[in-house]
């Protein structure tokens, strides 16, 4: 559970901090490196620098390093000279900056997104476990169609039902709306089975016995029994959604084309020339990569552990 | 200029046939089959009903007209009909059908298929999408078919261009189709399903094979009429087959990997680069047709009942507020980003790709910061809250939705350069990218604040676009049709329009749209950015092909395209 808790704030410390970072705006254009390659880091005697690049053929999108010319980091480097350290998408704009500028974006929506669906799924199936009779049956039906829907056709059904134009924060509100709406049932049913589970245990029965009030029983036995099970699944979730927001944001149903996330940014890659000419622009696959490979790493013992503990109690 | 305005002379006079020369590379070689991609499937193979461009490419390489324009030099040819002559007043015209013409089964063709054609297309209950084209003012051409080689067509008004007219009309076997027409069923003739034994046409090929959601193959017709200038029967090719490929990033690899043989639109300006790299490997040949007819145009929703109760109405439904826009746009930046430097700055919906109509002393809008932001200060908007945009004196900031097709690479790339750009003098634009079918609607529907698209034009020659230009017109993107004009300058442009097209004297059209060109300059109804270079590829097998800047920019000379010797037995 720790290593658990401990991803989900290492993404909020970046989600927070990425844009920081950036050496330029997301949308800072360079009008004559489209497409430009990255610019390797070098080490020299008077430190790290960087060869600038000069325009060779603006149809081809070919560029040469400019010999004898010498710039500094990016974060020192006036901005007329840019220093493109994982070189420029289509529009000349900074891939390393709209990356990190993209991680506030894709994993702020996926953080809210898991809050909300760890929030809905806890309480709907503790409530399940505990309430039983027609409440327990009428959440896991619910939760039972709501998992057999075709996932994309339902996204793509209620986002359009939205209007076409919203403001950023209603963006990210009705997407994490959606996530939430369609991820609660695989929590509940997690946690309803454990809520089953710990309700027949002693110390549950007695605080029932000696009057405690189901609100009580619920937040102050069953629930806790559930944490190592939700904070796996949170950190399970936030690259789940990362990868819902880029699925979205590749169809042109997530965030506008103006917003930097890392599905509108390789929404812009997805062609057959920037792929092979331009792999660079595919940067924000590699970040979506990372945290998918980080978190299943990190999660794997946690994930043994409940599964030998589920094997030991089966 | 005679020479470039020649055909518009609608005096008596006969035109002889051109030479049947086919120009190009000597010698081509007869035989192979070639293929080339479809982007969708034909919804109909009876071009009366459907308008969708495979259905048009379908009766492309299988029918064929009574004259064509030539799509590389705009000009009109000779074709089923080998010369005509034209009244003094340009009404009347007496068109002269080749001789020993047959259809692809072996029938006789004569003047009775032009009468029949003519009679499906008004036929009310056909409902034909090509009827409105062969009108002139709201009525109908008249034919008339004195013998079996004259067709005598009136038009019922004074028409500049003529029969530049008949360049949308396929003619249809009557011996095929005159049942259905008879029986009220026209409208459901030659369908996806009708076998292709029973589609015969004059065109260069045959449908001999339809796989839904494959691919459409065609044969030689073994009837067609034209011939090269050795004599040798056309077209060169045995076969052509059209790959159903959705896709352009598929076409690309396509093309790569020899599957196709030629790019079935224009390359993406993103894909120059590949292209040129294949070049290089010897997988392909890359040409440059010219400059691109169709610039892609911005515009606003121009309905005054779109914002009447709009509290942006004062400033975003004015011309001072386009005109503030305009000049916030440098297009040598927008055609270097956007185009990659391979499309030159345009400021009117003629390109200097259109030779014949384009006016370089057309007024502009240069590019001026200042300018547009002292333009929108006249309009009363200012930044009253310190953010980066303005806003107006009741507080409403100074921002619009554009919509725009989704996948179309130039103008995604296109509409964030117009933002940032108008982001510069404080204007804000929400992007919302929609499918090309969804965004029609919307427009048709007059459910939107701005679009940007690309809208195709039909013809170089303005008259035969007046559905554009008329306030009444299908196409007046900005106000569809209006029952009158909805402002004063478009009744001008209205009197304009009808002035040129109805002229007959090639110097006279030209001043009237050089007068229309100005109105639509001084109130930017819609606005143009930038016309591309058209460049197209073939594989290193194609010869004798001659690329045009409309589509399809390759297979309109289906019929002389050919294969390099020793390639053509290659199976496809």
């Amino acid at each position: 559970m720790r290593r658990a808790l401990l991803l989900v704030a290492v993404l909020v410390a970046v989600a927070v901090a990425g844009p920081l970072l950036a050496p330029y705006g997301p949308v800072t254009r360079f009008d004559d490196h489209l497409h430009a390659p990255p610019m390797p880091l070098r080490v020299d005697g008077r430190g790290l620098y960087t060869v600038p690049l000069r325009l060779v053929d603006r149809l081809e999108q070919t560029f040469a390093e400019d010999p004898g010319q010498r710039a500094g980091l990016p974060w020192t480097t006036p901005a007329a000279t840019p220093v493109l350290l994982l070189g420029a998408d289509r529009l000349g704009r900074d891939v390393f900056s709209r990356t990190l500028h993209g991680a506030r974006a894709s994993l702020g929506l996926a953080l809210v997104a898991t809050a909300g669906t760890l929030l809905l799924g806890a309480l709907l199936g503790s409530w399940a476990g505990l309430a039983g009779g027609v409440v327990e049956r009428l959440v896991l039906k619910a939760g039972d169609v709501l998992m057999v829907l075709p996932v994309l056709y339902v996204v793509v059904a209620l986002r359009a039902a939205l209007p076409l134009v919203l403001p950023l924060p209603a963006i990210v509100a009705a997407l994490a709306a959606i996530f939430v709406l369609l991820g609660w049932p695989r929590i509940a049913r997690g946690v309803w089975v454990i809520v089953r589970a710990e309700a027949r245990q002693e110390h549950v029965l007695a605080a029932t016995a000696l009057g405690a009030s189901r609100w009580r029983v619920m937040t102050r036995h069953l629930l806790p029994a559930c944490q190592g099970y939700l904070a796996v699944q949170a950190a399970l979730l936030v690259p789940m959604f990362v990868l819902a927001e880029a699925t979205l944001s590749y169809l042109g149903l997530g965030f506008p084309d103006g917003v930097p996330s890392w599905g509108t940014a390789l929404s812009d890659a997805a062609t057959i020339s920037a792929m092979t000419r331009a792999p660079w622009t595919l940067a924000p696959a590699v970040a979506m990569f990372l945290v998918v490979l980080v978190t299943n790493v990190l999660l794997e013992p946690a994930r043994e552990r409940h599964l030998s503990g589920a094997a030991r109690s089966g | 200029m005679v020479g470039l305005f020649g055909y518009f002379w609608w005096g008596t006079r006969s035109v002889e046939p051109p030479p049947e020369e086919i120009e190009k590379v000597a010698s081509p070689q007869r035989g192979g089959v070639l293929a080339a991609a479809l982007r969708s499937e034909p919804r109909s193979f009876n071009r009366l009903v459907s308008r969708d461009y495979a259905t048009q490419l379908f009766t492309l390489l299988t029918q064929a007209r009574l004259v064509r324009v030539n799509m590389v030099t705009h000009e009109l040819e000779p074709w089923l009909a080998e010369s005509w002559t034209s009244s003094p007043d340009g009404l009347v015209h007496t068109l002269t059908l080749r001789e020993g013409l047959q259809w692809s089964d072996g029938v006789p063709f004569s003047s009775a298929d032009v009468a029949f054609t003519f009679a499906a297309v008004f036929d009310p209950a056909v409902k034909s999408v090509l009827a409105s084209s062969l009108e002139v003012d709201g009525d109908p051409l008249t034919v008339t078919t004195p013998d079996a080689r004259t067709v005598v067509v009136t038009f019922p008004h004074s028409f500049g261009p003529g029969i530049r007219l008949l360049d949308n009309l396929t003619i249809l076997p009557k011996h095929k189709l005159e049942a259905a027409l008879t029986a009220g069923t026209m409208a459901n003739a030659w369908g996806v399903t009708t076998p292709p034994a029973d589609i015969v046409g004059m065109g260069p090929f045959v449908l001999s094979q339809y796989e839904p959601g494959q691919r459409l193959t065609f044969a030689r017709n073994p009837h067609y009429w034209r011939k090269d200038e050795r004599g040798i029967g056309l077209p060169y090719l045995d076969g052509l087959v059209l790959r159903i490929v959705p896709d352009q990033n598929a076409e690309l690899l396509g093309l790569q990997s020899g599957e196709l043989d030629l790019t079935q639109q224009q390359l993406r300006a993103e894909d120059y680069g590949t292209a040129r790299e294949m070049e290089r490997a010897g997988r392909l040949r890359m040409m440059e047709a010219g400059v691109s007819l169709d610039p892609d145009v911005f515009f606003f929703n121009l309905r005054p009942a779109m914002w009447a109760k709009d509290p942006r109405r004062a400033w975003l439904f004015s011309d001072t507020f386009r005109k503030a826009l305009n000049h916030a746009v440098d297009r040598e930046a927008y055609a270097n980003t956007v185009f990659l430097g391979a499309a030159v700055p345009v400021h009117g919906p003629v390109s200097p790709g259109n030779k014949m109509w384009f006016w370089p002393d057309l007024p502009r809008y240069a590019f001026d910061r200042e300018k547009s932001s002292a333009l929108l200060a006249e309009l009363g908007l200012a930044n009253r809250d310190a953010d980066a945009f303005l806003e107006d004196a009741a507080g409403n900031e100074a921002r619009f939705t554009l919509i725009h097709y989704r996948g179309n690479t130039s103008i995604e790339r296109g509409a964030q350069v117009l933002k940032e750009s108008f982001e510069r003098v404080g204007v804000a634009m929400d992007l919302v990218s929609l499918e090309p079918g969804a965004l029609i609607e919307r427009m048709l529907a007059g459910n939107f604040e701005a679009i940007f698209f690309n809208y195709v034009a039909t013809d170089p020659d303005p008259a035969m676009q007046r559905d554009f230009w008329l306030s009444r017109g299908s196409a007046h993107i900005w106000n569809i049709a209006q029952p009158t004009p909805a402002t004063a300058w478009e009744r001008e442009m209205d009197a304009l329009v009808n002035q040129q097209a109805a002229a007959v004297d090639p110097a006279e059209r030209v001043r009237l749209f050089r007068d229309v060109q100005r109105v639509f300059s001084e109130h930017l109804p819609a606005m143009y950015f930038a016309a591309p270079r058209v460049f197209v590829a073939v594989g290193p097998r194609v010869r004798n092909e001659t690329p045009g800047v409309t589509r399809p920019q390759l297979l309109w000379s289906a019929d002389t395209l050919a294969l390099a010797a020793g390639t053509a037995s290659t199976s496809r």
